[in-house]
């Protein structure tokens, strides 16, 4: 009897929880169509004037274009070198290895609010720098690496090197194998750091704050503009728009995991 | 001359590898070459020059590259150490964040993890929602809530209720927040170590005449304490560092000890001292992660990806 209400109770949290985690959104979804200079209650009517104000805004939209350009290539690159980073830890004995094994954990312990102080003193007090995307994309492979290269060993390590040495023995050098045999396998373990390293520098505000320059990203215009108390319904639309785009990306990614499966 | 190209591309790629099968210490540091470049340059050098800032002083705007120990005096003796006390705070609140998150989102992972049959992933997949939009709109979106003219007020209004003005602009709205923020990420690791753990030792334990209760508090809960472990370490650490909640609805009441560290980069221009004392943070946090890495290994990090 107890029992049954013990199981009663929890679904009723999770149903619960869920409802507090997506009422934001929904809040922010209704909000950006509701005609009131204040988005929340009392509807005042339906209207598009946020959407077309999001939408004439450039720099909003700039930043969209910037914080995707900064995230896809540090996706791309993280991944690359967590790929490269991980045959050497799982195929290969070597010196520094303890070295490299801490280097590679210490940038996810700390905050990234230490490392984005840290690296604006290097661009900017040591080499003098200008800050552009550029200097964010740098912080981002920072924190993105480590991920992608723990994901990428786990992927390793369960890798079964027959089919490759099967391959040497047909003939095929070691470009062709790896083209060939290694790459397609390692597919879905690539596109799961990839996909984390993309997330990575999309939701990062702490250190390209401290790294952009005139071109912002997503999170240092939202910050800008919720600080100063700039053109806040706007941002509802801005995060209708942005919810509906990594809807689709992220429905994509599923399916496309599911169908590799 | 079209047939000797493709050859000659095959001769030089040869070349090449047959330079790597020769070495293997070249083969390898070509593979760590990358990521050497970036830890050493753009982490060891930069958190290296921080340390070296904090040594430093300004005078006016111009930075006097002469060897000081004032910054960390200043840090502990400026009002009293008002910055130590906020340190303070912040870690305190940081534990609160940590306890709060870890709390809500565990009986979430237990549900999911142990009640549900099928769509398990599907769960998981609808926690990530809330992901889609970067975390500083899910805090606009709680401010549009809990303001003074906002949605829970109107709510509370309307149904006969007084209005209530506290909600925001303090250290609960922070804490507050960045639960909400942080919950449903933390129920990943937490579901990977309950799902990892035999379901019939829950079993034995109720032929050994274990309660239900008595299960969960011996088996299930210290079975997935690793998951519990890299759920904190996931949101300690970053919640120690979190400038924006801070910033953004903590008011004068919510000010943490990064929101200075901000300020004296930005706009005060005060590195030696902000330097100064985003190393202190830097200690504090190492001491903090090495106890709690001692209880966590890699592989524990690793699964909960």
């Amino acid at each position: 009897m107890f029992r049954h209400i013990g199981r009663k109770l929890l679904s009723f949290y999770f149903v619960l929880f869920i409802l507090f985690v997506y009422f934001p959104l929904f809040v922010l979804m209704v909000g950006s169509f509701n005609n009131s200079t204040w988005p929340g209650l009392p509807w005042q009517g339906f209207t598009l004037k946020w959407w077309e104000m999001f939408l004439a805004d450039k720099s909003a939209l700039d930043s969209i274009i910037n914080s995707f350009m900064v995230a896809l290539s540090t996706a791309f690159l993280a991944t690359v070198g967590g790929l490269l980073a991980a045959f050497a830890l799982v195929r290969h004995k070597f010196r520094g290895r303890k070295i490299f094994n801490s280097l590679t954990l210490m940038p996810m312990t700390l905050p990234y609010l230490l490392l984005g102080v840290a690296m604006l003193t290097l661009f900017r007090g040591a080499l003098n720098l200008e800050l552009s995307l550029a200097t964010i994309l740098v912080g981002h492979i920072l924190v993105a690496l480590p991920y992608a290269t723990l994901v990428m060993v786990a992927r390793l390590i369960g890798f079964d090197r027959s089919l490759e040495e099967a391959a040497m023995d047909l003939g095929a050098n070691e470009l062709t194998t790896f083209r060939k045999v290694t790459l397609p396998l390692l597919m879905p373990g690539l596109f799961s750091a990839a996909f984390l390293a993309f997330t990575t520098s999309l939701e990062d505000f702490a250190i390209a704050f401290f790294l952009s320059g005139y071109q912002l990203t997503v999170p240092v215009y939202i910050f800008g503009q919720l600080r100063y108390w700039l053109g806040l319904p706007k941002l509802t639309a801005l995060s209708a728009a942005l919810l509906s785009i990594s809807f689709v990306l992220s429905l994509i990614s599923a399916l496309g995991g599911k169908i590799r499966r | 001359m079209k047939r000797e190209n493709p050859k000659k591309k095959v001769k030089i790629t040869e070349k090449i590898l047959n330079i790597f099968r020769r070495s293997k210490t070249l083969r390898v540091h070509t593979y760590l070459l990358p990521s050497w470049i970036w830890y050493i340059l753009f982490f060891l050098a930069p958190i290296g020059l921080l340390f070296v800032y904090s040594f430093w002083r300004m005078e006016d705007v111009f930075l006097i590259r002469e060897f000081t120990t004032q910054n960390y005096v200043n840090i502990f003796t400026y009002r009293e150490g008002m910055y130590v006390r906020l340190l303070g705070k912040t870690i305190l609140m940081a534990g609160a964040i940590t306890i709060g998150a870890v709390g809500l989102g565990y009986p979430v992972a237990y549900y999911i993890s142990m009640r549900m049959e099928k769509h398990k992933y599907s769960a998981l997949f609808l926690l990530m929602g809330p992901y889609l939009v970067n975390y500083l709109l899910i805090l606009y979106a709680w401010r549009i809530i809990l303001e003074p003219s906002g949605i829970l007020n109107y709510v509370l209004v309307t149904i006969g209720l007084p209005r209530q003005e506290w909600f925001l602009w303090n250290w609960w709205t922070v804490i507050f927040m960045d639960v909400a923020a942080w919950s449903p990420w933390l129920v990943f690791p937490m579901f990977a170590s309950l799902e990892k753990m035999e379901k019939t030792l829950l079993e034995a334990a109720a032929d050994l005449g274990a309660n239900p209760r008595q299960a969960f508090m011996r088996v299930t809960l210290p079975l997935s304490m690793p998951g519990i472990l890299v759920a904190t370490l996931f949101v300690l650490i970053p919640s120690i560092g979190e400038y924006a909640t801070a910033d953004l609805v903590g008011g004068s009441g919510g000010i943490t000890y990064p929101v200075p560290i901000e300020n004296y980069f930005h706009k005060a221009l005060q590195w030696p001292l902000g330097s100064a004392m985003s190393f202190l943070m830097l200690i504090v946090i190492l001491i903090m992660v090495s106890i709690l890495l001692r209880k966590v290994s890699l592989e524990q990090i690793m699964e909960s990806l």
